[in-house]
């Protein structure tokens, strides 16, 4: 105290001892420091004090160091930080939460580019499906519209069809047609063509069966 | 700003996608041609025989009916039918006339004159027709019309 009160430089400089022994000064100061501890002793020598009461506690440290196994510490350490792993569910819903939240443009974009792109490939899929067929085929399937049969042939026809898309016209065999007198049809003998349309036979029973 | 444009963008592509060109011309066109492939077909109810074997479809749709063991492929043809007929002879000493009727809004309706029958049908990208053509070597004989593929 008498010392410091003498010397009023030792007094200005006293704070600044422990951060020049810890090297926490500028260039500036710690070049002031050394020329107060060039020209001071008792500075000089407590600054002395603190290097060694410095360097007692580092070896202190080390060889408590020394003594511990740290080979599996930073898993033990990040056994106690991380939790237990949530269910999938929750994962996925926290990644597509941070996903809208940090990355929303980014998302967004790639949401509005997938959707521009099936607007346009769907159509032209189809489009060129229909297209690779040739003109004439917009149907999806065939449609069977009138079968007409020759009197004369004594056959009915017989529509039928399949779950495939497909048509099939068997020729069935007809009842001959009778006049009141008994005797064939006149028509018939000469041959001309009589139309039976579609889904009707001779009996007047509709013929045509759908889909299978 | 980007995001927008390049929908913009998209959006004439995606019209013109929906209808790349125009229709076929509505009604009967003599130039206007449709192409189907033509099979004549030998089938027998005996035998186990399915020959080429992409028949085994043919089996299946006529085995609602009849089931015919032996199915033989006895030629194919690519045709291009027009509103004028196009004959097609079959093995049986019979022939088909085929024409088109009609071409509206890209459906055709074709006529297929195999005596005893006349038949008019519409074109469609699925399925088949099937037509009994008549006796023909201890068996019938099938006319089938397809799309080309």
């Amino acid at each position: 105290m008498s010392d410091s009160k003498k010397n009023p430089a030792r007094e200005k400089f006293l704070p600044m001892l422990s951060p020049f022994v810890d090297g926490e000064l500028s260039a500036e100061e710690r070049v002031q420091v050394e020329q107060h501890l060039a020209a001071n002793k008792e500075s000089a020598m407590q600054v002395a004090d603190f290097r060694a009461a410095s360097g007692l506690l580092r070896h202190s440290m080390e060889m408590l160091a020394d003594e511990v196994d740290f080979k599996d510490f930073a898993n033990e350490v990040m056994a106690k930080v991380t939790p237990d792993r949530l269910p999938l569910l929750e994962r996925l819903k926290l990644e597509l939460t941070e996903l809208f939240t940090w990355k929303r443009p980014m998302m967004l974009t790639s949401l509005a580019t997938a959707a521009a792109v099936l607007l346009v490939a769907v159509p032209v899929a189809m489009k060129v499906g229909a297209a690779s067929v040739g003109p004439g085929y917009a149907n999806e399937r065939v449609e069977v519209q009138a079968v007409k049969v020759e009197s004369a042939a004594k056959v009915a026809p017989v529509v039928m069809e399949t779950d495939t898309g497909d048509a099939i016209i068997w020729m069935v065999d007809a009842p001959e047609k009778k006049d009141d007198a008994g005797a064939p049809d006149q028509k018939s003998r000469t041959g001309e063509e009589t139309e039976e349309e579609l889904g009707v036979d001779p009996a007047g029973q509709p013929n045509k069966q759908g889909p299978l | 700003m980007r995001l927008w444009g390049s929908i913009f963008f998209l959006l004439p592509v995606a019209a013109l996608a929906a209808d790349p060109a125009p229709s076929a011309v509505a009604g009967s066109d003599s130039k206007t041609k449709v192409t189907v492939q033509a099979d004549v077909v030998q089938a027998k109810v005996t035998g186990d025989k399915l020959e080429p074997p992409s028949l085994k479809a043919m089996q299946l749709a006529l085995s609602k009916r009849q089931h015919y063991g032996t199915l033989v492929r006895l030629s194919t043809s690519k045709l291009e039918l027009s509103s004028a007929p196009t004959m097609l002879k079959l093995p049986n000493a019979k022939e088909a006339a085929l024409s088109v009727e009609a071409l509206k809004d890209d459906v055709a309706t074709v006529k297929v004159k195999l005596p005893p029958a006349d038949t008019t049908y519409k074109l469609g990208r699925q399925g088949s027709l099937y037509v009994q053509a008549g006796p023909h070597d201890d068996g019938e004989m099938w006319l089938v019309l397809s799309p080309v593929k």
